[in-house]
């Protein structure tokens, strides 16, 4: 039943389905992550971002009929315990328990996994700037957020889960943050990271999966995502711009006396660059698609029929 | 100038208390349903239980015992215990005691809690002056006060025994508390850096005030001098004298004080940021101790202030009920109701009453720590839809292993405080001198019988969280039928199966009475029932949060 550890994904589900009342929160959800990477892990508000990862965690149960999801090779489900002695999670509204200090929550959770590692305890208490003594209820949303990275982060699991793990985090904290998400690449750890900051992901995601109505509508490395979508063109020509309007391809195009501006799919670009060479180049910027473009692309428009990767 | 800075400041007060009402109507409508409908009808028991001469003589001389003082009034007209003294000496006082309550919950509620949770700040951001936000709730929870203390002074006027002026003193008496008691949770809401805090010491506030007047009435009736009570708002409504010498001024003492706790509240408001405390805040531990390291040393470390709380009130109660028991067996031999109410026959000595009474003394601290069991176990609950549960499964800590050191910890606390109001009625026993020394072993015997009855009822608060969590709060009438039971069973010849019908009055606790050892195990066989199902459904359920 189990596969040896090595040749399985850290994370995968096929056909994933959860239904809260009439609501369907996941329909049929495919994710898979591979050891070592970091998997962004994206999508609109109420895509069902945070309901894969309570179930993933055990917390929910997936639908009866829904398909198998599986953690480092074990049940999420049948085998929470032993996976979470594996894994840490930081939710990204974390409740913590009022009576308690910030410094007695994250050894008291250190405590349940069984051991904690001072040393990183006390670094990430620096790094973060969290005061440990003041009490749970007394922190701001921010500082409850730290207890819960400093918690997740001063543990040896193989992966993480992250749920938006910065919101509230000032940009300082953020890049804290980022410096530790590539420590644990570096090491060799997994992450899922659900987040809304898209600067967040591009600087530290390898793949990237976006859902949206609990259905993956797009997977893939951040390059062969860019791959799907055009690129800017901006140049200043030494001749007129002719035909360059018409060629296939192009899109959007504006001119203005010697400037030119456009939209050229990647398919097209060799075409296009000989045209613009014929023409002759002054100067000329090509930028990649941002990912905001790509998502806002995704958020907006009504996902396009079959754009979902696995067949549901 | 200034009034235009007023305004300002007062801007948006009145969208604000629309707001308030209608947004916390449930709440404050039951407030207002329950107190008069809970007190009202309850007031014919005045007439009639004690309505004949002995049984008001006999009343008026448990009153004047200390025990009668700390639990009632200084027994104004004990001397000719009319319907009315009664009303002012024994209900006034637990009148004020509700409406204090109320008004210290429904302020905090209004207030802190309300920054706590943030929605303040969209209120606050919104064209609302200052002091509008306070100045609203404020006016919401007089308002309250003032419409509960009419209902009950204008309700008693139906009794044809109570003058009607007295009502109205008694309408005022516990208005001038409640609006006192409102300025208090105003005063601490500013004070604290959370809504629990202020409600804590709110409460703190009110636990004061009421051992100042019991030590103050408790030395006046000895002869001595009761300035002590005079320091206490609780203290204040007593010495109107309603129904025996009505006298005003010391009702108003209550409504000054209201005014002037209002004034200082809208100072504080303010002085301070939104968000912050006037209090300093205390820092605790960087570390954890060694002891926190399980899920039952933290089921403990958060219910450890209410079991301090709780059983603090079983010990109070306990130790007070010893001393009353001479007087009581006194008393109860000669009033024929009262006989009759405890199974009792007139050849019967001093120890068959005090074992009758020790059994319903016992009974008593069980509910008391039956309701602590069962705040205990919800909290578990509450915790469940603010995501701390949550924060516990996230770790390696299994379902059943939650679920049962919630269970265990409070089962064992329960017990632990059932076992502390026990020995302190035990020591109040055994020190009164007017009882024979055999009475001791038999109110021991009793409170181990109270037992299993409370384990079975902390199982069925597990139970609910687990299998019902939307009606956690039917553990309630279970935890008060017993005394419902008790009072009406008697009267109105209740088959004895009726009595199976909730843990605590399943099994007689009164000594002497044979040990019904089937009803023991089968509470015992009905809480492990009852756990197993909640163990099996919480293992296969979805978190609510
Ligand atoms: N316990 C629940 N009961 C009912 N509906 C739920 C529950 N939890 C989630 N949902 C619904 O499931 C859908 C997915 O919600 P989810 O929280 O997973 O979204 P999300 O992608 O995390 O969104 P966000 O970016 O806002 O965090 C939403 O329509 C939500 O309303
Ligand atoms: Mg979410």
């Amino acid at each position: 039943m189990t596969t040896s550890t090595d040749n399985t994904e850290a994370i995968r589900t096929e056909g994933l389905r959860k239904t809260f009342g009439k609501v369907k929160a996941l329909d049929g959800l495919d994710l898979t992550v591979e050891p070592g990477q970091i998997a962004g892990f994206l999508g609109p508000n109420g895509a069902g971002k945070s309901t894969t990862i309570r179930v993933l965690l055990g917390l929910i149960r997936a639908d009866a009929d829904s398909g198998p999801a599986s953690l480092l090779g074990l049940d999420p489900w049948l085998d929470a315990v032993e996976l979470h002695k594996r894994l840490a999670y930081v939710p990204g509204d974390v409740s913590l328990w009022p009576n308690l200090t910030g410094g007695e929550t994250i050894d008291y959770l250190g405590s349940l996994r069984g051991k904690i590692n001072q040393k990183l305890r006390d670094e990430l208490l620096e790094r973060f700037e969290l005061d440990p003594t003041r009490h749970n209820r007394t922190y701001s949303k921010g500082n409850r957020q730290k207890v819960a990275l400093i918690a997740a982060l001063a543990t040896d699991a193989e992966l993480f889960l992250f749920d938006e793990p910065t919101s509230g985090l000032d940009p300082l904290m953020e890049a804290v943050f980022t410096g530790y998400l590539a420590e644990i690449k570096q090491a060799g750890r997994t992450v899922l990271l659900s987040s809304h900051i898209l600067a967040e992901v591009e600087k530290t995601c390898d793949t990237v999966t976006i859902i949206r109505d609990g259905q993956a509508v797009e997977t893939g490395t951040l390059a062969e995502l860019r791959h799907l979508t055009r690129n800017r063109i901006e140049a200043k020509l030494r001749g007129p711009s002719g035909s360059l309007a018409g060629l296939v391809g192009v899109h959007d195009f504006v001119a203005d006396a010697d400037r030119v501006s456009f939209a050229c799919d990647n398919s097209s670009l060799e075409t296009v660059m000989s045209a613009l060479t014929r023409i002759g180049i002054e100067s000329l910027t090509c930028s990649p698609p941002s990912l905001e473009e790509l998502f806002l692309s995704h958020y907006t428009t009504p996902a396009p029929e079959g754009a979902g990767q696995g067949e549901v | 100038m200034a009034t235009r800075a007023s305004t300002r400041e007062l801007a948006g007060f009145r969208k604000l208390v629309v707001g308030i009402v209608r947004r916390n109507r449930l709440r404050l409508v039951i407030w207002l349903v329950a107190v008069p409908g809970v007190t009202l009808p309850s007031l014919g028991a005045y007439g009639t239980v004690f309505g004949t001469e002995t049984g008001a003589k006999g009343r008026a001389l448990i009153m004047a015992t200390p025990t009668g003082t700390i639990f009632g009034g200084p027994g104004y007209g004990l001397d000719n215990y009319t319907m009315g003294a009664m009303v002012a000496n024994e209900l006034l006082i637990w009148l004020n005691v509700t409406i204090a309550l109320a008004a210290i919950l429904l302020m905090v509620h209004l207030t802190r809690h309300e920054e706590d949770t943030g929605r303040l700040e969209l209120v606050g951001a919104a064209a609302v002056g200052r002091a509008a936000p306070l100045t609203a709730a404020l006016t919401v929870v007089a308002g309250e006060v003032i419409l509960i203390s009419l209902a009950l002074g204008f309700g008693m006027m139906a009794y044809p025994e109570l003058a009607k002026v007295d009502c109205l003193a008694l309408g005022l008496a516990v208005a001038a508390t409640g609006l006192t008691f409102t300025g208090v949770g105003a005063v601490m809401a500013q004070l604290a850096w959370t809504g629990r805090a202020a409600a804590g010491l709110s409460c703190a506030v009110l636990g004061v005030a009421y051992a100042l007047r019991a030590v103050g009435d408790t030395l006046a009736v000895q002869g001595g001098s009761g300035w002590a009570s005079w320091l206490s708002p609780l203290g204040w409504a007593a010495q109107g004298r309603i129904w025996v010498n009505l006298r005003w001024w010391p009702l108003l003492l209550g409504v000054a004080c209201g005014a002037a706790l209002t004034v200082l509240a809208l100072i504080l408001a303010g002085r301070r940021d939104q968000g912050a405390a006037i209090l300093p805040e205390i820092h605790g531990p960087a570390r954890a101790d060694k002891a926190l390291k399980q899920p039952s040393s933290l089921v403990w470390r958060r219910i450890q202030a209410s079991f301090l709380a709780w059983s603090f009130g079983v010990v109070a109660v306990g130790a007070a009920m010893g001393p009353a028991m001479g007087s009581l067996a006194d008393y109860v031999r000669d009033n024929p109701a009262m006989m009759e109410f405890f199974g009792l026959d007139k050849s019967d000595g001093i120890d068959p009453i005090a074992e009758a009474f020790s059994g319903m003394v016992v009974l008593y601290l069980a509910v008391i720590m039956g309701a602590f069991g069962i705040t205990a176990m919800n909290q578990m609950h509450s915790d469940e839809l603010t995501g701390l549960v949550a924060r516990s499964l996230e770790q390696p800590v299994s379902r059943d292993k939650l679920l049962g050191a919630n269970e265990l910890t409070v089962a064992l606390s329960t017990l632990l405080g059932m076992g502390l109001g026990g020995v302190a009625y035990y020591g109040a026993v055994v020190s009164n001198r007017e009882l024979d020394p055999g009475v001791a072993p038999a109110v021991a015997e009793a409170v181990l019988r109270s037992f299993p009855g409370l384990v079975a009822t902390v199982a069925l608060a597990s139970f609910l969280v687990a299998v019902l969590p939307r009606l956690t709060a039917l553990s309630w009438p279970f935890l008060a039928y017993p005394a419902v039971h008790q009072l009406l069973s008697t009267a109105s010849d209740w088959p004895a199966w009726t009595r199976l019908a909730a843990p605590l009055s399943a099994a007689s606790l009164t000594p002497g009475t044979p040990f019904d050892w089937r009803a023991s195990i089968g509470l015992f066989a009905v809480a492990a029932l009852l756990i197993s199902a909640a163990h099996q459904r919480f293992r296969e359920r979805d978190l609510l949060a």
